[in-house]
């Protein structure tokens, strides 16, 4: 079975060697954008004399290879201008672009042909973010949020209200591949999830791959969200930043050698703290406390040469919630001074540095090295000092709990263009992963019995190793194919496992308006997430798989038909059946909080499934744009030990969700968003019976009651809805722009449900009782531009 | 300890998002769920067949569950013959004449009220005694209390190739207790053997380190020791074997006997009792997750019918 997925990629390999012998041209190059020298990742160019096309990758280069002739090119990026380039074809050319962005403000009217990019190209179940789109949509409390925006996609459903986790196409929040510039982040939350770690301001750009995965990506198996950096202006020093409810955002860029060199470095910080504290102090003395998180983004990349380029890039995020309380005594005699201190804080570190260089016009090759850390620290002090009759003896008590992960990692890719009808990408990757699951450090001094000590859950070390290959392949006019396969090995602990992961995609161009698509996609996992599944704590746990428990595994098909519309226009109707395995769930009775210890034998593995359709309508230029998602989808899980074995709804499982998201630009200085969201209520478990249970016979507490629980996931919550407006009021100013974004957050008030139980009315009644979190929440922010 | 604290940093930043919230009420089905008839017994070999008939409610409906009195139960052996009709004793409770073999089979039918007819099969197995054990006694601690730690090891031999449930568990008598004369200044002087005219049995609770006892407890997996009153426990990891257990119990005076009471107890009453130990652990816990507990009984019932052989060894000291 092995050998014959190596066959497999050595002739597709072969097959674009033997390809690239056909007397062919290439035409590769930079497309960027001419006002800040940032790459345009996935401008497209085409050639209208052969039909043929080419998107630029993740640092913005591209390679056509062409018929010797006469071509005619455009190059093109929705929001720019469109360049066109006519010329003789004669040998291989080097042809730099650069792309002029609307003059006008963002989100006012752009033109653009039909999008081909989404009939033409093989990849489905794929959503490009617009970033002009996330700034111009209204949010909670007014921070900018990518995945917020993401989960306003069909196919993509969050957790609880105001959750920023992720949950696609029936998967757990664990089974997202979030990159980074091509690192993995472990933690995406700011304070349970209500943010996201992500500061739209150094982002370029956010893709969103839910199904028909490339063999390029792995390791993950509901979704991968592929997010870039900015590289920094390479033509002038601008920035850009807002001042709002609860954060503040700054952003700096430009060239260190104009073209040549430039920085980017991003900040954002909370300032909650700043703003409760006075009133937590004021409530008692010596009592202090306050929670805040912050964000800080930096790259730096410089370019040797037209071939040759490096990029630094780095992220550091904490939050960090503390409490102290002190107290003091002073009497005749004696003092006494005690102080209580305890402290949260976590948070991820992320490094990436990258070498571009391109072998030639149809090689380009991407070497990077990667560090990405998540670390959960508690800790707990007590310190009291007692001075009685002239002498003073001290007492300390120090605990602490520290958790992680932490992967070391290098890769290389390499994007091949050997004829016009196959774009092949191939490479490798290792990464050493850290697990730290969980130390307690314990020390007390001052006592009659001092103690110092450290326990705990022993690191665990483990390997990865992945490679792939990829054939992006034009077979006729009408169809296009990507086969590809991915292969990845993982050890830990002694054991090994191996998957071969084949990926297949195709696109049958029905007429120049409509086209159908069909992908089959196998991933593995290495990893596991314990995690309450409920609210993003920071006390979330990765694991490896162990002798016992599997890497979990996914199997994939999705069908699925788009077509352009005049005005703009673009539909897209998919369908999907995932079966997901080696799923793992807390046992019964099991609670989530410190299970660091033998973690495997707390959880039960099973496995679940997914399917449903998706529909989106999106406008993507003009005044009004937006889209209209809708997805009906049913997603269950099955597990031996659980619900007596039967299959029982996921707890996100949504049968119907919708969300509509809208912009429109009345002039240059005004423009509205509004966003509505639908969805089906989360299912819980509540016992909906109590009953005797059988008494005597070795039951302490035989004769009391059983709360009966028909079956797991039983009550569906109340549905969840939600308005969102927001107005942004722009205006050109001196030192560049400024931006007055309001917003009103549940427009409507609706009390969504967050969390459930059972409390006494005010007859003694025991009643069913939703808490729910936002009312209508306003909100302002200050936003500048230079 | 930690973990303590965590659950007091969840707690509290759940208090502070419940401050900023609201909450209202929501209808449901838990508050008017039909009542549904509930069937309990446990068939012990060679002991009379006992039933609890009751009825039960919607789980937030502050009625309470009433006994049934008028019941009709019976009893059927594996080819449907009839064995016993059930009496009513009082209470919900009905006893019938026959008792219950060992490696058989038996059907329960109840019918009380309006209820549709509950039944349920299951088995009385085979009991398995405690072939061989043995006391270690040692100080329990450095304050000379004067109690020590009893160590106590039993050995099974455990039937192979069938799937066989255990139910362990201690009782204890006090028969004497030893009552020490003081003089004036406060010493001990002598003592006084004082014998218990009625002395009543009760459940001692005890340690383990048997990682076999302990994995079977699988939300305790991981301690280092495991405190119950009883142990269930299958035989998936000694299957056919002579297995060696050992509990202890701290603070323990010899002025008792004991009776080591193991019970070869039927899957079903196993998978009962597995359920229920895990709900008590749970209830109350908001972050645990749900536990469902088991239930055989069918005709839109609820309850559980099951088999127990008990073997009893006592150890005086």
């Amino acid at each position: 079975m092995i050998r014959s997925y190596w066959f497999l990629g050595i002739c597709l390999l072969l097959q674009g060697t033997l390809f690239s012998q056909e007397e062919n041209f290439t035409i590769s190059g930079y497309i960027t954008d001419k006002a800040t020298g940032e790459a345009m990742i996935g401008a497209t160019v085409y050639d209208f004399k052969s039909g043929n096309g080419s998107v630029a990758n993740n640092y913005g280069f591209y390679s056509l290879s062409l018929p010797a002739d006469s071509v005619n090119l455009r190059f093109s990026f929705v929001g720019y201008t469109t360049e066109w380039r006519r010329m003789d074809l004669e040998k291989n050319l080097s042809l730099n672009i650069e792309l002029s962005g609307n003059t006008t403000l963002e989100g006012v009217e752009i033109t653009a042909e039909r999008n081909e990019k989404s009939l033409e190209q093989t990849q489905m179940s794929s959503i490009n973010l617009s970033m002009d789109k996330v700034k111009s949509l209204p949010v909670l409390l007014g921070e900018r949020d990518v995945i917020k925006t993401l989960q306003l996609m069909p196919g993509v459903q969050s957790g609880v209200e105001g959750a920023s986790g992720l949950y696609v196409r029936g998967g757990g929040p664990d089974q997202n591949l979030i990159l980074l510039d091509g690192v993995p982040v472990y933690n995406a939350s700011h304070l349970f999830g209500f943010f996201s770690i992500f500061n739209t301001d150094a982002l370029n750009s956010v893709q969103l791959i839910k199904g028909g995965f490339p063999a390029e990506y792995g390791g993950r198996l509901s979704s991968v969200i592929d997010m870039r950096m900015k590289e920094g202006n390479s033509k002038k020093i601008s920035g850009e930043g807002g001042i709002g409810l609860i954060a503040a955002r700054l952003t700096l860029e430009g060239p260190i050698i104009k073209d040549k060199t430039s920085f980017m470095i991003s900040g954002r910080r909370t300032y909650i703290d700043v703003l409760t504290r006075p009133i937590i102090r004021s409530q008692a003395d010596g009592t202090d406390g306050g929670y805040f998180f912050y964000d800080l983004n930096a790259k730096v990349n410089h370019k040797f040469s037209d071939r040759s380029r490096l990029f630094a890039s780095g992220y550091f995020g904490r939050d960090r919630f503390f409490a102290r309380d002190s107290y003091e005594s002073s009497g005749f005699e004696d003092d006494y001074e005690e102080t209580y201190e305890a402290g949260l804080n976590w948070g991820n570190a992320i490094g990436a540095l990258r070498w571009n260089y391109v072998f030639g016009p149809k090689l380009f090759s991407n070497t990077t090295l990667t560090y990405s850390k998540y670390n959960f620290d508690v800790s707990s002090e007590y310190e009291s000092t007692r001075t009685e009759n002239g002498a003073t003896t001290e007492e300390e008590q120090s605990i602490r709990y520290l958790s992680g992960i932490r992967d070391w990692g290098a890769k290389i890719d390499f994007s091949y263009f050997p004829s016009p009808d196959h774009a092949v990408k191939f490479g490798g990757a290792y990464i050493y992963h850290t697990f730290f699951p969980g130390v307690n450090r314990y020390s007390e001094s001052g006592t009659d019995s001092p103690v110092d000590t450290t326990y705990g859950s022993s690191d665990i070390y483990a390997h990865e190793f992945n490679g792939y290959i990829q054939d992006d392949w034009r077979i006729n006019g009408r169809l296009k194919v990507n086969a590809g396969l991915h292969l990845s090995a993982f050890s830990v602990n002694g054991k090994q496992y191996f998957s071969a992961q084949p990926r297949l995609a195709g696109r049958y161009l029905l007429n120049e308006r409509t086209s159908l698509k069909l992908s089959y996609a196998h991933m593995a996992q290495f990893l596991h997430l314990l995690t309450n599944a409920g609210v993003g704590l920071p006390t979330d746990l990765w694991v490896p798989p162990t002798e016992n428990i599997e890497p979990q595994l996914a199997h994939q098909v999705a069908a699925g038909v788009v077509r352009t519309l005049p005005q703009g226009f673009e539909v897209s109707l998919e369908g999907y059946y995932k079966l997901m395995q080696n799923l793992i769930e807390y046992k019964e009775g099991a609670g989530f909080l410190g299970n660091a210890n033998d973690w495997q034998n707390l959880v039960e593995v099973g496995r679940g499934w997914s399917y449903g359709a998706e529909l989106m309508i999106e406008k993507k230029v003009g005044k009004t744009s937006g889209w209209i998602g809708y997805t009906l989808s049913w997603t269950e899980r099955e597990f031996e030990e659980l619900n007596f074995g039967n299959p029982f709804p996921y707890r996100y499982d949504r049968r119907h969700d919708i969300s509509l998201a809208l912009t429109h630009t009345f002039n240059e200085r005004v423009d509205v968003g509004l966003v509505w969201v639908y969805g089906t209520g989360s299912s819980i478990t509540l016992p909906i019976e109590r009953y005797r249970r059988l008494s005597g016979a070795g039951d302490p507490f035989g004769g009391s009651e059983i709360g009966h629980i028909d079956e797991r996931n039983n009550y569906r919550m109340p549905a969840y809805h939600r308005l969102d407006l927001g107005v942004n009021l722009h205006r050109k100013t001196r030192y560049g722009s400024r931006t007055w974004s309001f917003g009103l957050y549940n427009a409507y008030s609706r009390q969504n449900p967050f969390y459930l139980y059972f409390s006494n009315d005010n007859r003694g009644n025991s009643r069913l009782t939703q808490l729910s979190l936002f009312p209508i929440i306003p909100s302002v922010t200050y936003n500048f531009k230079f | 300890m930690l973990q303590n604290k965590l659950s007091v940093f969840v707690g509290i930043c759940l208090l502070a998002m419940m401050a900023v919230s609201c909450t209202k009420y929501l209808d449901y089905e838990g508050e008017d769920a039909p009542p549904r008839l509930v069937v309990n017994g446990l068939m012990q070999a060679d002991s009379n067949f006992t039933v609890e008939l009751s009825n039960s409610l919607g789980f937030i409906d502050i009625g309470e569950i009433q006994s049934l009195e008028n019941g009709r139960v019976a009893v059927f052996d594996e080819e449907g013959n009839f064995v016993d009709s059930l009496l009513h004793q009082g209470d919900g409770r009905y006893r019938g004449n026959a008792v219950a073999e060992a490696n058989e089979r038996y059907t329960v039918r109840a019918v009380a009220d309006a209820f549709p007819e509950a039944y349920a099969t299951d088995m009385v197995p085979l009991p398995v005694p405690i072939v061989s054990w043995d006391t270690l006694f040692s100080p329990t601690d450095e304050f000379g209390s004067g109690t020590e730690t009893l160590t106590l090891s039993f050995n099974i031999d455990d039937p192979e190739g069938i799937d066989n449930f255990y139910l362990f568990d201690i009782l204890s008598t006090q028969e004497y207790y030893v009552q020490p004369f003081f003089d004036n200044q406060g010493n001990i002087v002598g003592y006084d053997t004082i014998y218990i005219e009625n002395p009543s049995e009760y459940s001692l609770c005890f340690e383990t380190s048997d990682q076999i006892l302990i994995n079977e407890n699988d939300l305790f997996v991981g301690e280092t020791t495991f405190y119950s009153c009883n142990l269930l426990f299958s035989d998936r990891l000694f299957d056919g074997q002579n297995q060696r257990f050992s509990v202890r119990l701290d603070y323990f005076q010899p002025s008792v006997s004991l009776v080591l009471r193991l019970s070869s107890i039927s899957e079903d009453y196993y998978q009962y009792s597995r359920t229920l130990q895990r709900y008590d652990y749970a209830e109350g816990d908001p972050f645990a997750e749900p536990v469902q507990v088991f239930t055989n009984m069918k005709g839109n019932a609820l309850g559980i019918w099951g088999g127990s052989s008990t073997s009893e060894t006592k150890i005086d000291f």
